[in-house]
């Protein structure tokens, strides 16, 4: 076996192997094994040496997100009921409504996780898909870390779909208060489930492929 | 040569590590391992503490809200029954998952495994098991959910007299057990124990 480098380091698919992606046991893989897909021997595991069709599958989840950010952001996620007036409120309009109620470190919070979060999850993952399909010259310490960052923080959206669920729980006061959802909010959810499937299909190794090609 | 990084394909050359160690990728610097001390004790603490919470944490009243003498009080449960009643019924179906079914099914998987493990009965199932625990636990959001209450406590302040309950402290115990139990679970070691006493039973029988 080849010892890495004490400069560089060593790939796996460089050796003709792979490691199994649920219990990480190496596996010699030969390039071409004819139809049948190994699988690992230890867990059954399909094997192989980037996630087979990582960019299309991560492009059709990405633009199906994007497409959803539509009426996610137009549609109301929210409507007030109180004292018979009715107000509808969508994701940026709620914001606005708790920064000028000066509640302005709530209102950041509920901006970052429900409108920076997503929108920069979008970009970054575009960014990526861009970076590894044209070989574009990333440092790949930013891809990392836009990588990494993407994954950590994509859960966080959630926050918006709890508020609204501890809302109209609570505020169910017949004719004083009431909340219902809405549309919006339901686009919404499917944007955060899109975008951490997306996140999932995409094979961070694609990036350091070039890097690893380039010496 | 032990195993290759998920994220950049680089070669591991040990994944030995004394307890208490983490283990990152010369690389690109991605966690590959990391064994907290008494990691099979702490897995099965949690899971305990886990089991005792989860039912107070989902079906006590989080919070209280009062507005002109009129009380209201709400539940993790709940929270998901009013969704379904106004059929919002994706929006509950996500809350349900990542708040209810994710750290049930991660509770039962954690404290079966180790107990596996601890007695040393290799199943057949174990595997399946593993793979499973793996894959979910990214959709367990209590941390998340627990942001929510927060940011809906503070927007409540101005309408009336708003209060956290029992449930709230419950939520916040079960939210550190499940933590603890899936931040504890070394993978490494269960796959490995796993293989080689499979192994061993396979070979017992030729
Ligand atoms: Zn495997
Ligand atoms: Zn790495």
């Amino acid at each position: 076996m080849t010892k890495p480098a004490s400069n560089g380091h060593v790939t796996a698919k460089s050796l003709g192997l792979s490691a199994c992606h649920n219990c990480k046991k190496l596996h010699k893989l030969s390039e071409h094994t004819g139809h049948a897909t190994p699988c690992c021997m230890t867990c059954g595991t399909e094997l192989h040496f980037r996630k087979p069709d990582s960019l299309a599958r991560t492009w059709a989840l990405l633009i199906t997100s994007m497409i959803l950010m539509i009426p996610a952001n137009i549609f109301p996620v929210m409507t007030v009921v109180s004292l018979g007036k009715e107000s509808s409120d969508t994701i940026m309009s709620g914001v606005i409504l708790l920064a000028k109620m000066g509640m302005i470190p709530i209102a950041l919070v509920v901006f970052i996780a429900s409108v920076f979060v997503p929108v920069i999850k979008l970009l970054a993952l575009t960014l990526l898909l861009l970076t590894a399909q044209n070989h574009w010259d990333l440092s790949l310490r930013q891809s990392t870390i836009l990588y990494r960052m993407v994954h950590f923080i994509g859960r966080w959206s959630m926050l918006d779909l709890f508020v609204i669920s501890v809302l109209v729980t609570l505020v169910d006061l017949g004719n004083i208060a009431t909340i219902t959802g809405g549309a919006g909010a339901t686009a919404f959810g499917g944007v955060i489930v899109m975008t951490m499937l997306a996140a999932n299909t995409f094979d961070s190794r694609l990036i350091w492929d070039k890097k690893n090609a380039g010496k | 040569m032990h195993t290759a990084c998920i994220e950049c394909d680089c070669i591991i050359s040990t994944m030995d590590i004394a307890e208490g160690e983490k283990l990152s990728c010369p690389q690109c610097g991605a966690s590959i391992r990391s064994r907290h001390k008494n990691a099979l004790e702490k897995v099965m603490a949690a899971a305990l503490a886990g089991t005792i919470f989860y039912i107070p944490a989902n079906v006590l009243p989080l919070m209280t809200l009062d507005i002109i003498g009129q009380t209201t009080s709400n539940t993790v449960l709940s929270g998901i029954t009013h969704l379904m009643d106004q059929r919002y019924w994706w929006m509950a179906f996500l809350v349900f998952l990542c708040t209810m079914l994710v750290p049930f099914i991660q509770i039962i998987l954690c404290s079966h495994i180790v107990f596996c493990y601890k007695t040393n009965r290799p199943h057949k199932y174990i595997p399946a098991l593993l793979k499973f625990e793996h894959h979910i636990k990214e959709w367990g959001m209590l941390e998340v959910y627990l942001l929510g209450v927060l940011v809906s406590f503070i927007k409540l302040i101005g309408m009336g007299g708003i209060s956290f309950d029992i449930g709230f402290y419950c939520f916040i115990g079960l939210m550190v057990s499940t933590i603890v139990m899936t931040t504890s679970l070394d993978h490494w070691a269960i796959w490995r124990w796993w293989e080689n006493n499979h192994y061993r039973a396979v070979n017992h029988h030729d």
